[in-house]
């Protein structure tokens, strides 16, 4: 399970909210995505390639116990 | 048995004129450059050339002819879709795709088999009876049938779907049809071809450069072509195309993979999907079983197949049919596909000042081969959007105004 | 003819059993461990198949899985390759695609109309005049395909396992078993995997008179005991080549799909056919499939026979089966037949040599092969044989290398695709690599091995790669085309040198456009003995090297895979309710949610008149429902409600403790996506139900949000452990009292409140909601108390004739207090204002999803949904998504329709273009027939408008229990 949902900003400064919610640039490259391991329940960061779909880079989010 | 074939018994080492130029150097100028050799590309070429009289068109290809979803699609035409601006589109690609044969002068093997979207739940009977009002308001072939229609239509057809969400009606759709798609990328190149136009397979287009927002020049890996019209129909690849001109657009790129079995004796006669289980089916005039499944999961640029893919696909199948089990998939493959959030295509003018757009096909780029190319070169030679793509202009996306096809989408190809 | 020889060393065949089937209608008797074609050819049975377009007669080309010459068919299977399948007692196979049976196949017709069915012909007549086309297509239906499916043979699926493992080695030849036993006992995880019954691959068959090929075997496999790790599975095969080294090995008990840190293709090659006129005449083989019949199977298949000879292997496979005991008369050596000590000793059995010389075609009598024509140096002379061996080249056996991202390049010197380049982790041994001295083919694995261990981390010695081959393997052009045709390079699909020429001079003179249009490739073998000598004439054709002709794309799979094995065992979760067993002793009639399943009604088949019962029980007296479905999600922590705020669209500062309110989510494009209800428990714990269909994305979403913006919440889905009943109707306050002490006034326990205690001894949430338009409360509680507590309150409302009530009746009663259902009167586009939800939007919250898009869509709401009702009769004819039309065009949909017993007429919803949305308007639907119904807007609820039902019985109930 993946999500790929950027965080809805506060403002969002020049660009329209059409551009903001739909527009991008859809060509291969190394995207941030969020993805979910469902037996630990954990939101984790993935840097992915999608031309390649190499994986480059992964980050563990703060837990709720260690942000507490 | 046609003259024509005769004369390849009676003419000692016969063969008909090539079907296409490849022509060996590319002009500096075209009047039109149309990058994708695919069936949209040619088509549209051809109907420039037919309907409009502009023929010093280049058709820019990186790969060979029909090579990209051309080549990769499972055939089906129908033209059931939600929206009236949807089913409007494709009924008239419907009618272009009948007379096809004989307007290309090649056999595609347009064959309507009838097209059944299986419903196995509440919901989805409820969409199914949607689409088939739509449909039937604008004139299109399509009813909700029970169980038992399906059951004479398909005998074969295990309506209980082997335990899990039995098949409780279905959308049918007698236009439902199958081509043979290569057939249709080299009845248009031919024509194209002998009305002026040139492919060139093998070229790519590496940049695209504007001035003061217009349309200069395409650089391809064989040198610059100056022209003030370009057409992308790239399906699967537009990102890239509309990087070289700093646009941007909703489209997302997926692999949408398929399969064959083994050739074995026809006996499916119509084409079967259901999109709860995320399947459909048919079965070619060459006796392969064709299947496919929805979108892999994940955007990715890529044609690699996965064992996921044939193995839930074939999970699937057996509910339905399941004296298949013996039969063998012999060969898998996957196409990338242009997604957008409304599972509209966008077609038709941009903020480019002469570059044109017939991108975003998601699933069902093939069946809108013929009515994708008259309309949009109608759209470069009048410069204005065809009233029947208007719907689909890229410029829906910043004011909302989506069309409506998302909820009937799922599968249905 | 053929027939039978005396034991051969190493022979796979046990003589002391046998079985007996039948073919084409007649008898055979096979031994324990021959295959079909074996069995056949030792009743001197040569023609087993009919090719697909022609129907001409086939018989055994590489006696392997490299060509599909021979599909065979029972009554329940088909498309059986008869190379490989043992045959079983009793069955009776016949061969595939014949009208008539094999031998008086009427499709062989065919043949005389070869020179009007050109490549490509049907893409070139049948469509004029176009109404004609169905009727040719009929007919083209009729050839089209092989085998024939039975539509009542019965399912099978076989179990698929996964496994991992450190080195996977794909073939077990002489490279693949060296690789082997280097990483033999150095406590490695090592799958050796082969297609073949038996380990040795060529070892086995090409042992070149050498008998110390079959100790090979045998050490090799000695090796690989308990403790070594290397675990051999025979007769699999690597079916494809995915992301993460992850390879399917199908084998006769399904598929074990085995994920491997570096693998090894010791794969080898296909041995590949001369192209001349009839070289498909039974009787004609590969060199390589002589030696699998007569090495595997002890089987002689001809009198006499002459080698066609493009390469040295022609001379060593000669003497091999000189040494068998076959007769073998002539080598026709296509170079000067300089082959020293080779020559020498082949000239020594009496063989005659002729050099500089091919076959340029075939003839035969009684459907085998008779005699055939050469030109040599000095004629065309003709020679009597009933047997001609190919031995002209190899092609790779590089499909799994290519899937796996390999680069390719030709080599002149020994005239075959090598490997250039490899991903790591991934390593090539053997004749795949160019390498073909069994010392070579031993040292190459042993490096491949070396490679994997390093790759690995391991020590390991330098094993250094040994040299290509210098001498040429392949012919650079095996082929002598034919003016008058049957000179076939692709034995599957029947095409020809002339249809390759044809199709290169209509304009398809790429590989890849050759292959779709001459259908080169195409067929179930997959081009593996066709693609390598198309890819020749290509480049002849072109002028190029065989480099640059190209090769057409590798897909899986290797060999054709049944959909029973990829399938695997069938699993679908199937979720039920704590109270399921309660609905089934009540005979309901359950249905389908996704993945639940639910009560519809509790009467079998579900009469309207039961929905009505269930309905007017709980408008009039009490009912319950089970509503287990919902989303359950507890919020803990100090951060609770930022998270809520921030995913749903309303305000929740004025929601106080102990009370509840309903909510909706939006997605970022403002697409009403689910609702429900928020309780605010305490001040940093909440409860939150979502719609059943979408209570999983609820969970994943809110915990998402959590960590996107780094909250300090758990976000616990309590789904699957707490169960919900709903206990709906003016007398409901009653049953409830009488189990349980808390006080239910409407001071105490106000609308929208939520409190706990217990009923009968289980712990519960109640919260004082309901969608059904009556006082009612949703009970929550722990799931595995689910059916003591339905039962208790079936107990408690006996008095009050308490009934359970399905799906249906909550629809309908739902319907009449005009509430949504979010996906059945929303689609994937509708927004809250068009929902008439945009109450619930609170644009002034500074954050929160689908804001910037909501402010947008606030401004251009173009539809609305709306109440109408319906006093005609044809209302009852209105379905959920009929149109609305307006002048012709479609100006909104039908999303809720019902016979509404308490309004006495048709009631629903619809999305209707707001300029239509005026109460009392009256518009039209279109029915099913075409007919139009005449309805009105209405205001909704249709039912208690005012919510006077919800505090109705609040007041008298006060706990009468107590």
């Amino acid at each position: 399970m993946t999500g790929v949902s950027a965080l809805e900003p506060e403002f969002l400064g020049d660009s329209s909210a059409g551009a903001w919610v739909f527009n991008r640039d859809g060509s291969p490259m190394v995207r941030s995505e969020w993805w979910y391991h469902r037996a630990t329940q954990l939101w984790f960061k993935v840097q992915r390639h999608t031309g390649t779909d190499q994986i480059v880079g992964v980050e563990l989010a703060r837990t709720n116990e260690e942000s507490g | 048995m046609s003259l024509r074939l005769l004369k390849y018994a009676f003419i000692e080492d016969y063969a008909e004129p090539r079907y296409f130029n490849t022509p060996d150097t590319l002009n500096d100028t075209y009047d039109v450059v149309i990058i994708g050799a695919g069936g949209h590309g040619l088509a549209c070429a051809y109907y420039l050339a037919r309907d409009h009289g502009i023929s010093n068109v280049a058709v820019l290809e990186k790969g060979y002819i029909g090579g990209g979803n051309t080549g990769r699609n499972t055939t089906i035409i129908r033209s059931n879709y939600m929206t009236p601006e949807g089913v409007l589109f494709y009924d008239a690609g419907l009618k272009l795709f009948r007379d096809l044969s004989c307007e290309l002068d090649i056999n595609i093997f347009y064959s309507e088999r009838g097209h059944y979207t299986l419903a196995h739940s509440d919901s989805t009977l409820r969409t199914a009876r949607w689409r088939a009002e739509v449909n039937k308001h604008l004139g299109v072939a399509s009813e909700l049938v029970g169980e038992e229609h399906i059951a004479r239509a398909c005998p074969e057809l295990h309506t209980d779907c082997g335990g899990n969400q039995p098949i409780l009606g279905a959308l049918y759709h007698a236009p439902g049809a199958v081509a043979r798609h290569d057939a249709v990328a080299w009845g248009y190149a031919r024509k194209a071809s002998q009305a002026g136009v040139e492919i060139h397979q093998k070229t790519e287009v590496v940049g695209i450069e504007t001035r003061a927002g217009r349309v200069e020049s395409v650089i391809t890996n064989r040198g610059r072509i100056h022209t003030d019209t370009v057409l992308s129909a790239v399906a699967g690849h537009t990102p890239g195309v509309l990087k070289m001109l700093g646009l941007e657009s909703p489209i997302e790129i997926y692999p949408l993979q398929a399969c064959v079995t083994e050739p074995i004796k026809p006996w499916l006669d119509t084409i079967i999907v259901s999109g709860s289980m995320h399947l459909y089916i048919s079965q070619s005039s060459r006796g392969e079983m064709v299947m496919g499944a929805s979108l892999d999961p994940m955007e990715l640029h890529s044609h690699r197949s996965t064992f996921e893919f044939v193995s839930s696909l074939c999970d699937q199948v057996l509910d339905l049919f399941p004296f298949l089990s013996e039969v063998k998939i012999n060969r898998q493959w996957a196409g990338m596909v242009d997604m957008t959030p409304d599972f509209a295509p966008i077609m038709g003018t941009t903020p480019v000042d002469g570059f044109f757009l017939d991108a975003g096909w998601g699933t069902w780029g093939f069946k809108a081969t013929p009515i994708s190319g008259k309309t949009m070169a109608n759209t470069i030679a009048t410069g204005r959007n065809d009233e029947l793509i208007t719907a689909f202009n890229l410029s829906r996306f910043e004011g909302f105004h989506l069309v409506g096809e998302k909820g009937a989408a799922s599968v249905g190809h | 003819m053929a027939s039978r020889l005396p034991p051969q060393p190493g022979e796979w065949i046990d003589r002391g059993t046998s079985i007996n089937f039948s073919f084409e209608g007649k008898g055979y008797r096979a031994f324990k461990g021959d295959v079909i074609t074996s069995a056949l050819l030792a009743a001197d049975r040569l023609s087993i198949g009919r090719s697909f377009k022609y129907h001409r007669l086939r018989g055994v080309l590489s006696a392997a899985n490299h060509d599909a010459n021979l599909l065979v068919e029972t009554t329940t299977r088909t498309n059986i390759r008869a190379d490989i399948e043992h045959p079983e007692p009793g069955v009776s196979y016949r061969a595939v695609n014949t009208f008539g049976g094999l031998k008086r196949d009427a499709g062989s017709l065919l043949q005389l109309f070869s020179s009007v069915l050109p490549v490509g012909f049907y893409y070139k007549t049948f469509y004029r005049p176009r109404a004609l086309f169905p009727i040719w297509e009929k007919l083209l239906r009729r050839f089209a395909g092989l085998g024939a499916v039975n539509t009542d043979a019965p399912i099978r699926r076989w179990s698929r396992r996964n496994r991992f493992c450190d080195v996977l080695v794909i073939g077990g030849g002489a490279a693949g078993l060296a690789a082997a036993r280097t990483l033999a006992g150095r406590s490695l995880e090592v799958i050796v995997v082969d297609e073949n019954p038996r380990l040795g691959g060529r070892l086995h068959y090409q042992g070149q008179g050498d008998p110390t090929a079959l100790s090979v075997i045998a050490a090799a496999e000695e090796s690989f005991g308990r403790d070594s790790g290397i675990e051999v599975l025979t007769a699999h095969f690597a079916a494809g080549f995915y992301a993460d080294n992850s390879v399917p090995l199908v084998g006769p008990d399904g598929i074990i799909q085995v994920q491997a840190k570096c693998v090894i293709f010791a794969t080898g090659l296909y041995e590949q056919p001369a192209v001349f006129r009839n070289n498909d005449l039974p009787g004609i083989m590969l060199a390589s499939g002589v030696q699998r019949l007569v090495h595997r199977y002890a089987i002689a298949p001809f009198d006499s026979a002459v080698v066609l000879a493009g390469n040295r292997e022609a001379y060593r496979v000669t003497l091999d089966l000189v040494q068998a005991g076959l007769n073998i008369t002539t080598i026709v050596d296509m170079g000067d037949g300089s082959h020293g000590e080779l020559r020498e000793r082949v000239n020594g059995h009496g063989i005659t040599v002729i050099p500089q010389a091919t076959v340029i075609s075939a003839r035969a009598r009684g459907g085998r092969l008779a005699a055939i024509r050469l030109r040599t140096e000095t004629g065309k002379p003709e020679i009597t044989c009933d047997g001609l061996l190919m031995s002209v080249g190899w092609a790779p056996a590089a499909g799994l290398a290519y899937q796996a991202g390999a680069t390719m390049e030709f080599d002149e010197t020994i005239g075959q695709l090598v490997p250039r380049e490899l991903p790591s982790g991934l390593f090539v041994a053997g004749s795949l690599n160019g390498v073909f001295d069994d010392d070579a083919l031993r040292a190459d694995g042993e490096a491949a091995a070396s490679d994997a261990l390093k790759c690995l981390g391991l020590v390991s010695p330098d094993n250094l790669r040994p040299r290509r081959s210098i001498e040429r393997h392949s012919h650079p052009y095996p082929i002598a085309a034919h003016s008058r045709g049957w000179d076939f390079v692709d034995f599957d699909e029947d095409v020809q040198v002339g249809d390759l020429r044809t199709a290169w001079r209509e304009g398809f003179d790429s590989a890849e456009l050759m292959k779709r249009y001459a259908t080169v490739g195409m067929g179930p073998s997959q081009g593996k003995t066709a693609n390598m000598n198309a890819q020749r004439i290509l480049a002849r054709l072109n002028e190029t090297s065989v480099q640059a002709a190209g090769v057409t794309t590798s897909r899986p799979f290797t060999h054709p895979v049944p959909m029973g094995m990829l399938a695997g065992r069938r699993f679908r979760p199937r979720w039920r309710t704590p109270m399921h067993a309660c609905h089934v002793a009540r005979q309901a009639d359950l249905m389908e949610a996704g993945t639940w399943l639910r009560p519809r009604s509790y009467t079998r088949k579900t009469p309207e008149s039961a929905i009505t019962d269930e309905y007017a029980r709980v408008r009039h007296g009490v009912g319950i429902i089970d509503v287990s479905t919902l989303g359950k999600i507890e919020l803990f922590g100090a951060d609770a409600l930022p998270l809520l705020e921030y995913a749903y669209t309303c305000s929740f500062t004025k929601l106080g403790t102990g009370m509840t309110r309903y909510i909706f989510m939006v997605d970022d494009t403002g697409t009403l996506v689910d609702d429900g209800v928020a309780a605010r428990v305490s001040d940093d714990h909440f409860y939150v139900t979502a719609t059943s269909s979408h209570a999983q994305a609820a969970v994943l979403k809110l915990q998402l949000y959590a960590v996107q913006l780094g909250l300090d919440v758990a976000v616990i889905d309590r789904t699957f452990r707490v169960g919900a009943i709903n206990l709906a109707g003016p007398l409901s306050a009653q049953v409830l009292a009488s189990l349980t002490g808390l006080d239910l006034s409407a001071q105490a326990f106000p609308y929208l409140g939520i409190r706990f205690c217990q009923l009968d001894g289980t712990p519960v949430r109640l919260l004082r909601v309901g969608f059904v338009g009556e006082l009612g409360y949703e009970i929550h509680f722990p799931a595995s108390y689910g059916p003591a507590l339905w039962r208790a309150l079936l107990n408690a409302g006996a008095a009050h004739d308490i009934r359970p009530f399905g799906v249906d009746a909550q629809r309908l009663l739902r319907l009449e207090k005009g509430h949504l259902i979010v996906g059945q009167d929303t689609d994937g586009t509708t927004n809250p204002y068009e929902a008439g939800l945009g109450w619930g939007v609170n644009l002034s919250k500074s954050r929160f999803v689908g804001r910037h898009s909501l402010k947008v869509l606030k401004t251009q709401t173009a539809r609305k949904l709306v109440g109408f009702t319906c006093s005609e009769p044809e209302g009852r004819m209105i379905e959920e998504c009929h149109l609305v039309i307006e002048g012709g065009v479609i100006a909104g949909r039908v999303t809720s329709v019902a016979y509404s017993p308490y309004c006495s007429e048709v009631i629903g919803l619809m999305m209707v273009d707001l300029a239509l949305t005026r109460t009392g308007r009256e518009l039209k639907v279109k029915l099913t027939d075409g007919g139009l119904a005449a309805v009105r807007v209405a205001k909704t609820p249709f039912y208690d408008p005012d919510n006077q039902r919800q505090h109705l019985h609040a007041q008298q109930t006060v706990n009468t229990a107590k």
